[in-house]
């Protein structure tokens, strides 16, 4: 049972640990955190797909993706969205902002990545992953970690 | 910690978003009518989802 004195014990990563490893499919096929390694990562999650927020995130990271590549640091997109809902939220983009997101976004239908990093838990009101960002170092230690409204878009 | 106190303020009510790189007096984000006839109507295609609205002064 869940409680304050009796946390579960698989509590979500913070900073210090190492950032949890996972496979999966994402807009660039499938990938692995692992592969990341040796490079600085910003991993972060969005609620949904086509939400106002997100897209004006994704637009600013997009736009500024030399600056991060000049900084030796890879991006890593996140949902609960399928792959397909990702591919279309991408060509909306795409038309509407003249802008490719040049990065992967992974899809997690099941939850398992959010629940492992704590974005989503078994007392979230729905299945929108918070809109949380891991900055991961080069031996994969997570360095900082943001944690954002719905409504509110986190700093670039 | 003021933009982010900020940002919390404004939207609160629930009638708009902060986009990224938001501050106070900056344009805001419409929440989405989540109805389809809604989303017909709007003008472009992605004006559903992605419609940006001046702060009222």
């Amino acid at each position: 049972m869940h409680d304050e004195l009796h946390p579960d014990t698989q509590r979500p990563p913070r900073i210090g640990d190492i950032a949890p490893n996972f496979q999966a499919r994402s807009t660039h096929g499938k990938l692995s955190l692992d592969q990341f390694k040796g490079r600085w990562l910003i991993f972060f999650s969005h609620p949904a797909d086509f939400t106002p927020v997100c897209t004006s995130e994704f637009v600013a990271l997009a736009r500024a993706a030399s600056d991060f590549e000049s900084m030796d640091c890879a991006l890593l997109g996140l949902s609960v969205d399928s792959l397909y809902a990702h591919v279309a939220w991408i060509q909306a983009m795409q038309e509407k902002f003249k802008i490719l997101i040049p990065f992967p976004i992974v899809e997690d239908p099941s939850m398992v990545i959010g629940h492992a990093y704590g974005m989503i838990d078994d007392h979230s009101a729905d299945s929108s992953a918070m809109r949380a960002s891991y900055f991961i170092d080069p031996n994969g230690v997570i360095r900082a970690i943001t944690w954002y409204p719905s409504g509110v878009a986190s700093v670039r | 910690m003021m933009r982010m106190m900020a940002a919390l303020q404004r939207t609160a009510a629930g009638d708009a978003f902060t986009p990224e790189g938001w501050r106070p007096g900056d344009d805001l984000l419409t929440p989405p009518d989540q109805t389809l006839p809604a989303a017909l109507q709007a003008g472009a295609p992605s004006d559903w989802f992605y419609k940006l609205k001046k702060e009222k002064k």
